[in-house]
Order: structure tokens, then sequence, then C-alpha cells
């Protein structure tokens, strides 16, 4: 063989590769609507920045007939590139071959990017398209799901770790998305599950479709398992990418810092309005966060889901942070289960990464209800307790209004080393409402009397005065600073300047045992 | 202690019917009955209940219950889904199947998704008066059923209470299937679903190319189609020139198709005249019937001749394939809403496929 014919082999192997499962199959993912593997890829990384490994790898399969069929890569491409220029390693399964169909190769190509990225210190990022677990591979198959498992927790606080689900993804496959950090999923093409839709009718009878058991929407908006929904595979790229952008390569960075337009001594009037004087009055938190942030970019996660409460990204002078804020536009910003699981593994995800905390407060409570007791609100509340309290980011606490009972305590109080809280003066923080706390304190006043209503108004008025405002808690230090609220911007940045070399730390210990 | 089932919405035209009223047609009086009396066996079969008994008929919107107080238990036959709201938990569930309701359930029936008509039995039957030997309501008569008229929103159903004690409930394992059994008319093929009818007994009143007409075209159920019958539109059929297109009025069956002088067919159905004087070009045979009268408006359909000997054992095999179906209902089994055996016996994995894509 001549140089010439050697290349021209390399040539003909890659070629190969790359056609995947071939133009019908390829032509079949356009029609439905979905990108191939690798254009995938391509989207998602910088331009000509990706770097395929394990091109040639095949199955070793030999049962059912699998000897007879190869295809150079075996349904998922794999490799390294960038986005903005930083280093990530990626997955894309192939749906046009074997039907992405995992089998112990394609698992250990898997593998092997994902102990590179935690060698190398760089996020993953997978995209998922794939029908299951390969058949004819056997327990195999599971070997190889498994050994992924095992990289996902090992990764997990290490290095990020991102999901697209743009396909199916069911049974145990589902779980190396639901380890990772953030599930992203496409509209109408994407599912999760972990048992479909025949085996329910045969077990429960119910009847249910793979969209409204699994679809993008139903994890968005019902189960809490995804974090982003959107419209098509270009959007969902897009979406991963901007999630990049606010997190750090891996735990030992900082996040990536970016120049900042907007002045940090911005002073913002509408500020003074948002919040209402008349602590019954519901408003929207997004427009206080919006206010105070770097060119109201607030990137907000899982919108969709438990809207009590508000989580997202933003930056505040060029620093990202993360945001977790009571919405009193929803249940009056009352933390309930989903609630309270969704700023918990929120807040660990920023803690572990290094990314700052900011707490915007207005809660009046936990949420009440059968419901919430017996399906275990004092564990899953807990969990956010938890998470809060165990951060050691530097974590900022904006208390707009109430906080009150428990949910003060959660809300990264004094008491749970916040580092630095604000209070406006329409804050009341107390240990309960004017209301409750004068039906308890004056019972024997308010029962019998002749006038008791009259005496009640008086009492609730007095109490209201004395103790609904941030002076109490101000007194004891519980707030550090009570200030005009048209000031949040100029004083955050301030706090987060002044936290930024913060050094704190937890016993050291194999892991806790938060409340699961 | 008595049940109280609320009929909350009925959806449009909704009746009690049972297998209809023999014996008083020489009277005038239509023989009515359920449209499509196999899937009204199906449904009380379920139940438990003697074929007999009657049962809600309800056309395309399914209708609503509240069980106020008591228990009772519903079957359900049709393509349709079933969605029972229990405290504050939401279940949905397929048709062919019993459900027992306690009190303070509602259970709100999807729209039919094949054909336009779904039967719901109810264990021990209804506590109506028989008019004539029979509970169908005639609607346009007045009698039988609740009040002799269609059934209306936010009416307690009167149940003949029947002692449930602790047997479970029942289903069909697998739905009907369209094909092998003629329940439901097809509507997943562009097809014109076959009717087969018996010419006659006036096919002398009509041309050869009429005739010819009539049994190679293809025809659209029109909107004025109810319990009574069905207008037809497609091929005009003409009646033989030396012959007038009335005759010397006599007795009309369900099935019979009516030609007048337009020359549009109408098949006359439950509630359909006893006698009438136009020509009637050919009768739909009993094994088809149902499955006619369940097509919407808008389907298509084309007819093809049969002798009565094999319309009968078209009919005989039929029959057979419904015994067989009836056998194949199973018990629930469903503790907590799991059916405890099925978490033995079924497969739980899903997510595991096969690497070739093999022909379906």
């Amino acid at each position: 063989m001549t140089i010439e014919e050697k290349l021209a082999e390399l040539e003909r192997r890659n070629a190969e590769a790359e056609i995947g499962g071939g133009e019908t199959r390829i032509k079949k993912q356009h029609q439905a609507g979905k990108l191939t593997a690798r254009e995938r890829i391509n989207f998602l990384l910088d331009e000509d920045s990706f770097h395929e490994t394990d091109k040639f790898v095949v199955h070793r399969c030999t049962n059912f007939g699998m000897d007879q069929q190869h295809i150079p890569g075996d349904g998922v491409v794999t490799g390294y590139g960038q986005i903005d220029g930083r280093l990530v390693y990626v997955f894309s399964q192939d749906f046009s071959v074997f039907g992405g169909s995992l089998s112990k190769a394609y698992a250990e190509k898997i593998c092997k990017v994902m102990d590179m990225a935690t060698k190398m210190g760089a996020p993953v990022i997978g995209l998922n398209d794939s029908g299951g677990a390969r058949i004819q591979e056997g327990v195999q198959a599971l070997a190889g799901y498994a050994d992924i498992f095992q990289r996902n927790v090992m990764a997990s606080g290490v290095v990020p770790q991102l999901s697209a689900i743009m396909g199916p993804c069911a049974g145990g496959a589902a779980y190396s998305p639901a380890i990772t950090d953030f599930i992203f999923m496409v509209r109408d093409t994407s599912y999760m599950f972990l048992t479909g839709p025949e085996v329910i009718k045969t077990v429960t009878q119910e009847e249910v479709t793979k969209e409204a058991l699994g679809g993008a929407m139903t994890h968005n908006e019902i189960s809490g398992v995804a974090h982003f929904a959107a419209d098509d595979d270009e959007t969902c790229l897009l979406m991963m990418r901007e999630v990049f952008s606010f997190i750090p390569l891996n735990n030992q960075e900082d996040p990536p810092r970016k120049v900042c337009t907007d002045d940090p001594n911005r002073c913002e009037e509408a500020l003074r309005n948002i919040v209402p004087a008349n602590p019954n009055i519901p408003y929207d938190m997004k427009k206080v966060i919006e206010a105070v942030i770097d060119d109201q970019y607030f990137f907000e996660i899982q919108e969709h889901y438990a809207k009590n409460l508000l989580i997202g990204f933003a930056r505040l002078n060029g620093g990202p942070v993360g945001i977790v804020a009571n919405q009193p536009n929803v249940l009056a910003g009352a933390l309930d289960i989903d609630s309270s699981m969704k700023g918990a593994r929120f807040v660990r995800f920023c803690d572990a990464f290094n990314i700052p905390l900011i707490i915007f407060e207005d809660v009046p409570g936990f949420m009440p209800g059968v419901e919430q007791e017996l399906g275990g609100i004092i564990k899953h509340g807990a969990k956010l307790l938890y998470a809060m309290a165990e951060a050691t980011v530097p974590k900022l606490t904006v208390i707009t209004r109430k906080a009150y009972g428990g949910a003060y305590c959660v809300m990264n109080s004094k008491h749970i080393r916040a580092d630095y809280i604000f209070a406006y003066p329409t804050a009341e923080i107390a240990v309960m409402g004017p209301e409750g706390a004068v039906s308890i304190i004056h019972r024997d006043k308010i029962a019998g009397e002749g006038d008791a209503e009259t005496t009640r108004k008086e009492l609730v008025a007095d109490y209201r005065a004395k103790f609904a405002n941030p002076y109490s808690a101000a007194e004891l230090g519980y707030v550090d600073e009570v200030i005009d609220p048209l000031e949040t911007r100029p004083r955050l940045i301030s706090a987060l300047e002044m936290s930024k070399n913060k050094r704190d730390t937890n016993l050291p210990r194999k892991h806790g045992n938060i409340p699961l | 202690m008595t049940s109280q089932l609320m009929l909350l919405s009925p959806g449009p035209l909704a009746s009690i019917q049972d297998l209809g009223r023999f014996g008083y047609r020489r009277f005038g009086v239509p023989q009515s009955g359920v449209l499509h009396p196999d899937l009204a066996r199906v449904a009380n079969t379920l139940a438990e209940n003697s074929e007999d008994i009657a049962v809600i008929e309800f056309f395309l919107t399914g209708p609503s219950f509240r069980l106020e107080k008591g228990i009772v238990r519903l079957a359900f036959a049709g393509d349709f889904t079933v969605e029972l709201t229990r405290g504050r938990a939401k279940r949905t569930l397929r048709s062919w199947r019993t459900l027992t309701l306690e009190a303070g359930d509602t259970l709100q029936l999807g729209p039919v998704m094949s054909g336009k008509v779904g039967y719901v039995a109810v264990a021990g039957g209804f506590d109506l008066p028989s008019v004539m030997g029979s509970c169908a309501t005639y609607m346009r008569g007045g009698f039988g059923g609740v009040s002799g008229s269609r059934l209306l929103p936010n009416t307690i159903l009167p149940i003949a209470q029947e002692d449930l004690g602790d047997r479970p409930d029942r289903l069909l394992p697998r739905s009907p299937r369209s094909e092998n059994l003629g329940l439901i008319p097809t509507s997943e093929d562009d097809l014109p679903t076959i009717i087969r009818v018996i010419l006659g007994p006036q096919e002398e009143y009509f041309t050869d190319v009429a005739l010819n007409d009539f049994l190679t075209g293809t025809y659209t159920v029109s909107r004025e189609s109810d319990r009574m019958g069905s207008r037809l539109e497609g091929p005009i059929l003409a009646h033989h020139p030396e012959k007038k297109p009335e005759i010397i009025s006599d007795g009309i069956v369900p099935g019979a198709i009516q030609v007048p002088g337009n020359g549009a067919p109408i098949v006359l159905l439950m509630d359909g005249p006893t006698v009438g004087g136009y020509p009637k070009i050919a009768t739909v045979i009993t094994a088809d019937l149902g499955k006619f009268a369940a097509m919407t408006p808008g389907n298509r359909l084309g007819f093809a001749a049969v002798t009565p000997y094999a319309a009968e054992t078209i009919l005989r095999a039929q029959r057979a394939e419904l015994e067989d179906l009836l056998a194949s209902i199973v018990s629930l089994e469903l503790r907590n809403g799991v059916n405890i055996q099925a978490m033995y016996k079924t497969c739980l994995v899903s997510g595991v496929v096969d690497a070739f894509e093999r022909p379906k």
C-alpha cells in the first residue's frame, strides 16, 4: 500500500463513520424535526472546535446476528470541543445507528469522555436520543449503563453535567440524565420515563400517552424532573450554551465573569414601588430581581415548576450569581414540597460550583394542607434548610416583606450563616403575622368581652406597629442593614465584593445525611 | 343503603335502551332498543347482567356522573376513555371494563373515538317501569326509559340495587379490534366500510343502472342520522320508469333501505316507522346493522349483496366471535390501583430495544 492508498483508506473509514446509519435514516431524523447527532454537536460547540474520539469503535456482540452488523462509532458520537472558547466534553447519541441503542462498547465510549472530563476538570454535556438498551447485548448493556451512572455520581459536584433529551429516553437510560445537574427537553420530540404506557396499562389499567407520561412539559411542569423546555433542537442547544456561560468548568474554579456594561451604582427608583406596603397584596418578585441584576437579565430555571419559588442565574457587576426568591404572586410565596426540593437542589449546585447565592425573601410560612403534611413537607422542607445551612459560598439575603416562622429560618437567615442580610422598610420579620400573634397572646382579651372585634383590631394594629417591621430583628443584629429599596443593586454588589474572599468550611466527614 | 347515581351531563340524545319492544309493531309501535346490540351485550356481560337489561346509550360526547351516596358498579363498552376523580386523585382508564364507584366519585367519559355510539351498563340494571314489555326509550312517542325522554342533565338515575358482595371488577383483557369483530366501524384507513345487504324486497322497482350504482358506488353517512334512520349521500338511484316510486305500504324492519322519489336512500333503524310506502332496494344484514348504526356522519360506506344463506352464516360466525370475546373477560385484582398478579407475571422493564428495525 502506498501512502496515498493508506490516506484514502483513512478517508473512506472516516466517511463511513460520519454517515452513521445512512442517508435514509438521516432523512427520517430530519423529517421527525430532529438534527442528527453530529449536527447537534456542531451547533452546540464553537465552529470547528469538535474533536471526535473513538470514531472507529464497534460493538463486540456476536449474539442474534449482531456479528454481521457493524457501524463504526456504534451509535454514539463522543469527543471534546469548546463553548465560548472553554473546554467541554460531549457525547451525542445517534438514533440513526441501531436506534441509538446502547451496547457495552457504546457505554465505554461515554465513560471514556467522562473520565477525561473529571481528570481535566471540564463539564460533560450529554445529548440523549436513544431507544434504550440494545437487547442483543443482554446484561452487558446493563453493565454499560451502570458504568455510566457510577461516573455521573463521581463527577457530581466536581464538574458540571448537562443533559439534553432530544428523543426517547426510557427505562434505565433515564437515570444518567437524572443524576446530572440540569435536564433540557425538546418539546414534542422527547420523552423520559422508567416504565412505558404499555406496562402501566397492564399493572394499573391506566391509559396514558408517551407525551403525557414523559413529554417535555410533563417533566417541566408536573414532575420537576426537567429544568428547561425548548421548542426545537437548535433552541435547546442554545439554552445549553447559555447555562454554560454562567458556570465554572469545575469545582476548583470561580464562575466566568463578563464585562459589565450596566452601572454597578445604578439606583432604581421603581424598586420603591414594586413591593406594596400592604402585606396582603401580591406582586411579582421577578420585577424586583430584574431591577437589581445586570441588564435585567434573569435566566430562570424550572420556570414552569413550583412557581412559588423562583430560581435562576443572573450576573451582578459581571459575576454570575444564583438567585433563589419567594414569589408572592403564587401561593403568597409560601414554601411547599415541590418548591423546597426545587430550591434545595439549586442551592447545592451553586454551592458545589462556587456561585454566590442571592436570596430575595417574602415568605408567609410553609404551605398548609393535609396533602402537604402527608406528603412529607417536614422532610422536604428540611432539604432546603439543610442545603442553605450547608452552603459555604457567599450568601446574601434581601428581605422585601414577610419573613415569618420556620420559613424565616430556612430562607438564608443570619443563624444559618448568611453573610449579609438587607431588609427593606416594608419587611416584617417576626415569629408570625400580627393576626396570628394577637390571637395567641391576647386570646383571653378578644374572647367574650363586649366589643371583641374592635379590641382585636386595636391589638393587631398595636402588634403590627411594634413587630411587623424590620427593626426588632435589626435591633438584635439579625439584619445587617435596613436599606432604601432603590439602593438594592449597589448594596448587593458591594456586599458581594466584600464577601468574595470568603472562606468557610464544614467539619470533615464522609458526607452529611440530607433528608432525602 | 340505596345508591344515588347522578347523571351530571348525558351528552346529546343519550337515552335508556334495552334490546327493544317486540310484538307491538302491528299497533304502529316501533321496535326501539339499542342501535348496536353487540356493544350493549358486552356492557351487560361485563356488569354480570343478563343481556336484556337496559343500558345508557350515548353519542359522541361522553356523559359524566357523580355517585352521591352508596356504591355502584358501571360497565363501559365502546371506544372511549374513562376519567375517574376520587378525592384529589385523577385516573384515566380505558373502556371495556367495569368500575366500582364510591360515594363522592365523579366520572367523565371521553369522546367516542371510533364510531359514534357508546354504552354504560349498571350492575343490577336500572329501576325503571317496563312499558309494553320494554324499558327502551321511544323519544318520539314519549314513553319508555326515564319519563319517555332523552336523558337530561342533573338527573338521579334510579338504580335497581344489587349487592356486589366482594366480586371484583372485570375487564376485557384486549380492546376488541374492529377487523375481527364487526363491533366498531374502521376509521383507521381511507377505504369505505363495506355494509352487506340482502337485495329487496322491492329491487325490481329500480333500473339496472340504479342497482349497479347502489352496489358499486360510495355513500357517505349524512348529518341527518338518528335513531330513526340514516340518510345517505351518494349516487342517486333512479326508480324503474314503468313503476312509480311508491308501493302499497308494507312492513319495515330495522335495516330496510328505503328509496323515496328523490332517489337518495335512507337506512331505517330501531326507532324507524313500522310501515312505509317507498320501495326498499335492499336490507342491511343483521350482522352489519350495529356497525352501520354506529357510523359517524361523514363516514363512507359501500354496499355488497349477499344471499340470505350467507347472511345467516356471517351472523353465526359473528355471534361465535362475540361469545369468544365475552369468554375472555377476566376479573381485575386491583389493590390500591395495582394489579398485583401483573407485578409478578408481566415484564416491567421498558427502554430495551432491538438494534434492528424489523418490519411491523
